[in-house]
């Protein structure tokens, strides 16, 4: 067995590990005796009220990349690690005042289904259900990977077992408990994140008497790169990456398929919008505390020789500066705690992924494609339960398969995907009255077709995963192009299509609007087909 | 879908629909512009953003502002929350209740 960085097994780590996973599938037992119905396995009932949601929408967006990446860019860079939370906060103001209210008005479980309701049935949910799984397997893959790798470091179990145990777990929580244990899982990780985050910022400002200038002054003296850390470095440092990044963060978040069916968890618009409110609130704070734990990493580590290999590099690599820090200044036991959070976070995370693509599969897919919407419930929840196994089963396969690969671009493709594909169909679809379903497959083809082939051509991927020498597409991000091209290809294909479907889908417009805007006091409008 | 009624017919929902198109493209236009103009700022910008902007201290322009996006993120929507839950929720309320059969 291969050891932790620590120098053995991570005892503390992994009993209180255990503790997360016996409460967690404790309460997936009961979750399973309440989830009867298809109602209950994708929406739990709708019971939640705002706050719950929105802290289980906070727990579904707080990955280890937001806890452990962002500290680290800013342990690396200072100010442009700042980049990132601000980045990261932003998207959800625009889910609220664009998506929110109108979604649960108009949906039942998937995205798809607002979209579905006016333009072509058939072709609406497979371009959904492409959406939504060209966002959720990418970004389950790079969740998977980056678990390996950490709970090998963290907990000295082998990367495979780690692969393994993330993706049993996951497919228990989804295919038992559906999206009412799902969501308890998501709400406790998420206390337990804010906790752990909490007291790591109090132990990081109580050194320095809880004066922020102090903190920055020490973390300047010790850093390499000086006074620069108090602004940017260089990480992104032309307009089209500045845009391209600014856009898939402002927009992808209202594109994540995991988080647009936390929506239909709640009985109403109003909680809708109480859930953004809730989860922008705890996200910002959890933001503003990820940069004070990174300056805190900055100065603390740097008294403690024993974090950093012979090559003067963090041990086990600049992700593991905020679970460094917290045994700095807190011991083996605060180790032990913090290593196990990251691990609920990331089991959190993937089961709240499964659970969406397990939805576009068997609802979009099986239920509303393939059966033409005749399936009867007992048929359409057996398969809602097997298809995580599958999603489950395929993820592990991937992630052992993408074992130490570079697979940052994996996320990014994700989010741009989310911003240039599933963000442009569900708002144009709910506030454009000429939206055609012609619009939509133009529109939503070009929007992933140039997503994928500029991340394809782009250096994270022609470069780092294949090899070559240089990238024909030289930015990081595509999605200041590919996000115009879905709204132009969405907008030309609209305007040309004179057919009298185009019509019929003008004129059922007045219902979608009334449905979004009243609620449940109008009834869903039948779907065209 | 002749029997059921649509807002085509009611002028107030058309009212309703224009207030609330109007406050949300209004609250994303204004917050996405300031949060692209920021990320704008990094690459043409960079030693404007570095000065502090408290005197004595090493706090930056750049912390300030990226901190005051983090805040205005979160009080933009509980501004609009406001506004919706209040001004909105009323006019909807009244339509809905004649609405129900």
């Amino acid at each position: 067995m291969s050891v932790s960085i620590m120098g053995d097994l991570n005892w503390s780590a992994i009993l209180m590990f255990l503790a997360f996973v016996g409460v967690t599938l404790g309460m997936t037992y009961v979750a399973a005796r309440r989830t009867r119905t298809a109602d209950d396995f994708y929406a739990a009932g709708g019971r939640f009220g705002g706050a719950a949601n929105g802290l289980a929408i906070s727990g579904d967006f707080m990955s280890a990349a937001t806890f452990l990446g962002i500290s680290a860019l800013v342990f690396s860079y200072g100010f442009d690690g700042l980049l990132y939370s601000v980045g990261g906060t932003i998207g959800w103001p625009i889910v609220l005042f664009l998506i929110a209210d109108r979604l649960r008005n108009l949906g039942r479980y998937t995205f798809a289904d607002v979209a579905a309701t006016r333009l072509d049935r058939t072709t609406m949910r497979g371009l959904a259900a492409a959406g939504s799984l060209a966002v959720v397997i990418p970004y389950l893959v790079a969740q998977m990977v980056g678990a390996g790798a950490l709970i090998e470091v963290l907990f000295g179990l082998p990367y495979s077992v780690a692969v393994a145990i993330v993706g049993v777990l996951m497919i228990l929580y989804v295919s038992f408990g559906g999206m009412l244990a799902t969501t308890w899982v998501q709400i406790i990780k998420a206390a337990l994140l804010l906790f752990g985050g909490v007291v790591l910022t109090l132990a990081v400002l109580a050194l320095f008497d809880f004066n922020f200038n102090s903190l920055l002054a020490a973390a300047v003296e010790v850093h390499a790169k000086g006074d620069s850390i108090l602004g940017p470095v260089g990480s992104i440092n032309d307009p089209i990456t500045a845009l391209s990044l600014g856009l898939a963060f402002l927009f992808g978040p209202a594109g994540l398929p995991h988080i647009l069916m936390r929506f239909f968890t709640v009985p109403n618009g109003k909680e809708a919008r109480r859930s953004v409110l809730y989860a922008t609130g705890i996200i910002a704070f959890f933001q503003l505390l990820v940069f004070v734990i990174g300056l805190g990493a900055i100065v603390v580590l740097s008294q403690h020789p024993e974090f950093f290999g012979a090559n003067g590099t963090l041990r086990g690599g600049a992700n593991m500066a905020a679970i460094h820090l917290s045994q700095a200044l807190g011991g083996d036991l605060f180790l032990g705690f913090i290593s196990a959070v990251a691990f609920a976070t990331i089991l959190a995370v993937v089961a709240g992924l499964t659970l969406a693509a397990a939805s576009a599969v068997s609802h979009d897919l099986y239920s509303e494609i393939f059966r033409r919407g005749r399936a009867t419930e007992r048929e359409v929840l057996r398969l809602a339960k097997l298809t995580p196994i599958v999603v489950g089963a395929i993820t592990v396969v991937l992630g052992i398969a993408f074992e130490g690969q570079n697979v940052a671009f994996l996320g990014l493709l994700a989010l741009s995907i989310a911003a240039s594909v599933n963000f442009p169909l569900l708002v144009l679809a709910m506030f454009w009255r000429g939206f055609t379903t012609r619009g939509a497959l133009w529109g939503g083809g070009l929007g992933l077709a140039t997503a994928v082939i500029l991340e394809v051509l782009s250096p994270a991927v022609w470069v780092t995963v294949l090899g070559f020498e240089s990238a024909p597409y030289p930015y990081d991000y595509p999605t200041l192009f590919s996000m115009p091209a879905a709204f132009l290809g969405a907008w030309f294909g609209s305007r040309s299509d004179r057919s009298d479907r185009a019509r019929r889908e003008a004129a059922a417009f007045d219902a979608i609007e009334a449905r979004a805007l009243l609620g449940d006091a109008v009834p869903i409008p039948v779907a065209q087909s | 879908m002749s029997d059921q009624k649509t807002f085509g017919d009611d002028e107030r929902v058309h009212r309703l629909s224009r207030l609330v198109r109007g406050l949300s493209f209004g609250f994303a236009a204004v917050l996405g512009v300031a949060y692209l103009l920021f990320n704008l700022s990094v690459v043409y910008a960079p030693n404007w953003l570095k000065q502090p902007i408290i005197a004595d201290t090493l706090i930056s322009r750049g912390i300030v502002i990226g901190t005051v996006l983090i805040v205005l993120a979160v009080v933009a929507t509980m501004v609009y929350v406001r506004i919706v839950n209040t001004r909105i929720e009323a006019l909807r309320e009244k339509i809905s209740a004649e609405n129900r059969p």
